[in-house]
């Protein structure tokens, strides 16, 4: 009888076996005969294609450095970011390096979750550091975190749909468009033309990118989210403007009806159309998006920064700082190989390169790259160039303070981030909006929530945890 | 030798049960106790509050809001699921050209990823630049566009996502029950006279009211603990609190606020629910059986 070619089931059952023994066997094999390789994960908010591309260049030269370390970059929207961060640090399993926002840094330092990154600034030079970034994080004499850039949202305005309604737009940006709230809201009145669709102004309704919005209107109203002893002021003459702001807003129609489910990226796309002509969220990022959605007017003869205007409670107009931290996680296995990672981020070459992924959002934190003239040569800087310029302004007239953060002494408040990511302050802007509480009652309930959430989370004692655990 | 037999039967079993345990039981379990806890999502440590969380819950604005909106999101999308399910079921029960093209088509939606279908449709009914309203405004049915992702009708885009994605479902399942229907019943029917009316609540419903009653059953289950569909059409944002159903509610307790222990007791909560409503659900089954 001829021999059977090919495999039968028996050879493939010994052949599975076989595979699986082997694998098996290769378990107790000695540590060495593994790749021996350590691993560092970083996550990061820069989550476009050209940004991701500027950190793997990091990572990239650092496994060039390191052969026997293999780095794992993750570029995740600001959304997907905090919800896995928080997930990951619950489960005891952070990445070595990622973004936080300089709001989160205390709530995460208070539960001994970073450990300092002075290393990295020491190997920078503390002096080398712009003085607007430099101390966000400084606390107890310990650096927290380290900015990977610096920029602030400006008020950006169609000029070419602003002058077709008869308003001039100031070339010098000092000089406001409008100096109070009343006349921004008669300008929006006056360009807002529904039939055609046009809005005066978009605003996006991501809880996230609302607070901001909320957060400088306050400041710009001589306000902020806390007093100087912690307690929330939701309640208090300048957030109930901020909310009669909006509600005023809404109930004139001069932002699209649909705002309130309005995401960034929607937000943008209606300026970059001309479906609005203003947005209070400029971020010099969105520069690309106006290559993209408005081809032949990438240029400051249709997209204008103006000067913020101030609230009828304000003196002077304010801005956020954005300036997200690198911080290294306390429970990382790998904190040596993390501070070297950042010091190899802000090295020259490859600094430049990710500040030229967006050189309008994203100033460099170094005087030395920012006096650079590899840097000054980039083509934007001469292009965007108010945009860039205004931003500057309002840092230097330290009219600009973190993401989240609305007074200086909110800075090292450790229950902001609960605060902020709560849902409390969009909940109560909602209901202002839909009629249901008027800005009074919706800032008593805002106030009275934050103030359960907070005792909640233990304060005003630091750590209650802990704290109820020594007694 | 019977003492053998029960080792041998019960390490065959080990395997399932510990998988059953991990996976299923601990988790449950788990959440159970930590609804009694005042556990901080990033907090290793907790005390033992008793029902704190629940007497807390009881008296907070947003808690009711969330379990009321899960309900009309819930049933609105089973009840039109339901109805248009069984209308398409019914037509794709009939021979016709192209029958087969169609079937695939219907069951399209099922297949999209939910975060395509929401970015589909928040596409399609946005107000700036959305089709459907620039449809609408060409036909001379509305004079200004209507503001479908707005407070107003948030809650009525959402059931009509839920029930454009999810419908399939029920066709799937009732044609397959269906195409088992002996067809002399209706050929009887014809003859004694039944008219088309007659021959569907006499014959087709009675034939598929079990699978219904299943179909139902398993679309309560879905509904009720479905998270993606009304957080994706808020993306986190101002509406969500008008769209927020318990397992949004759960969420943003636990990674929002950092409360896992009242998260927990919001699951809790919607596992009895949900135990409740699939105890009536059997007592109904029962008697229809009987």
């Amino acid at each position: 009888m001829a021999k059977k070619k090919g495999i039968t089931r028996r050879d493939f059952l010994k052949g599975v076996a076989g595979a699986a023994a082997l694998g098996t066997g290769a378990t107790f094999l000695p540590r060495k005969a593994h790749a021996a390789k350590r691993t560092l994960r970083i996550w990061h908010t820069e989550a476009s294609a050209v940004a991701v591309k500027a950190v793997q260049k990091v990572c990239d030269k650092f496994e060039q450095l390191h052969p026997d370390v293999k780095v794992f970059a993750e570029g995740l929207g600001w959304a997907g970011l905090g919800t896995k961060l928080t997930t990951s640090i619950a489960a005891g399993n952070p990445p070595d390096i990622t973004h936080i926002q300089p709001y989160m840094y205390r709530s995460l330092q208070i539960k001994g979750e970073l450990v300092p990154v002075d290393d990295v600034y020491n190997h920078l030079g503390i002096d080398n550091i712009f003085e607007a970034v430099r101390d966000i994080a400084h606390y107890d004499g310990k650096y927290w975190g380290i900015s990977h850039e610096v920029g602030t949202p400006v008020l950006l305005i169609r000029k070419d749909l602003a002058e077709k309604a008869g308003y001039k737009v100031p070339k010098d940006w000092t000089k406001p468009m409008f100096k109070t709230w009343d006349e921004e809201i008669e300008y929006l009145e006056a360009v807002t033309d529904p039939k055609k669709g046009q809005w005066g102004m978009s605003l996006p309704g991501t809880a996230y990118f609302l607070q901001e919005h909320c957060g400088r209107w306050v400041a710009s109203n001589g306000g902020s989210f806390y007093d100087e002893k912690w307690n929330p002021v939701f309640d208090q003459d300048p957030f109930v403007g901020v909310l009669d702001f909006i509600l005023t807003l809404s109930k004139k129609k001069i932002v699209p009806p649909d705002w309130l489910s309005q995401s960034w990226l929607g937000m943008i796309q209606e300026i970059c159309l001309g479906k609005t002509t203003l947005i209070d969220h400029g971020y010099g990022r969105i520069a690309l998006s106006i290559d993209k959605y408005a081809p032949g007017k990438a240029s400051e003869d249709y997209f204008y920064p103006i000067w913020r205007p101030v609230g009828p409670l304000g003196e002077k107009s304010y801005t956020d700082l954005d300036a997200e931290l690198w911080v290294v996680f306390s429970k990382s296995k790998n904190q040596d190989l993390a501070m070297e990672w950042l010091k190899l981020f802000y090295e020259r070459d490859l600094y430049l390169n990710y500040i030229a992924q967006y050189p309008v959002h994203m100033y460099p934190i170094t005087k030395s790259l920012a006096n650079d003239p590899g840097y000054k040569a980039l083509p934007e800087l001469k292009q965007w160039k108010a945009w860039i310029d205004i931003q500057a302004e309002y840092i230097s007239r330290k009219q600009a303070l973190p993401v989240g953060i609305y007074a200086p002494h909110e800075l090292h408040i450790p229950f902001v981030m609960e605060v902020f990511d709560s849902g409390i302050i969009v909940d109560e802007i909602v209901s202002v909006v839909q009629g249901r509480r008027n800005p009074k009652q919706a800032g008593q309930r805002m106030t009275e929530r934050t103030k359960e959430l907070i005792k909640k989370i233990g304060y005003p004692v630091p750590d209650p945890i802990k704290a109820a655990k020594s007694a | 030798m019977k003492y053998k037999e029960h080792i041998q039967g019960l390490s065959l079993v080990a395997p399932c049960l510990v998988i059953i345990f991990g996976f299923i039981f601990f988790p449950v379990g788990y959440s159970f106790w930590l609804s009694f806890t005042n556990k901080q999502t990033l907090y290793p440590d907790y005390d033992y509050v008793g029902f704190g969380n629940y007497v807390m819950l009881s008296g907070e604005e947003e808690f009711w809001m969330s379990m009321w909106q899960g309900t009309i999101f819930a049933v609105g999308t089973i009840f039109f699921q339901v109805i248009l399910g069984l209308a398409a079921a019914l037509v794709l029960n009939q021979a016709f050209r192209g029958r087969g093209f169609v079937r695939g088509l219907t069951l399209f939606p099922y297949m999209l990823p939910t975060i395509v279908t929401i970015l589909l449709w928040k596409w399609l009914l946005s107000t700036t630049y959305g089709p459907i309203n620039y449809f609408l405004q060409v036909i001379g049915i509305i004079d200004q566009p209507v503001v479908w992702l707005g407070a107003n009708w948030i809650m009525a885009s959402t059931i009509f996502v839920g029930v454009w994605q999810f419908f399939p479902f029920v066709v799937i399942t009732l044609l397959a029950r269906l195409q088992t229907i002996d067809l002399e019943l209706y050929e009887a029917a014809a003859i004694d006279g039944a008219n088309a009316w007659k021959r569907f609540f006499f014959i087709t419903l009675p034939q598929l009211r079990f699978v219904l009653l299943v179909v139902i059953l398993l679309r309560t289950f879905f509904m009720f603990t479905k998270f993606d569909v009304p957080w994706l059409m808020a993306t986190g944002g101002g509406l969500q609190r008008l769209i927020s159903n318990w397992p949004v509610y759960a969420f943003r307790r636990t990674f929002g606020q950092l409360q896992a222990g009242e998260g927990a007791a919001i699951s809790v909560l919607l596992f009895f629910a949900l135990v409740l409503m699939t105890i009536i659900y059997f007592r109904i089954y029962r008697k229809e059986e009987a």
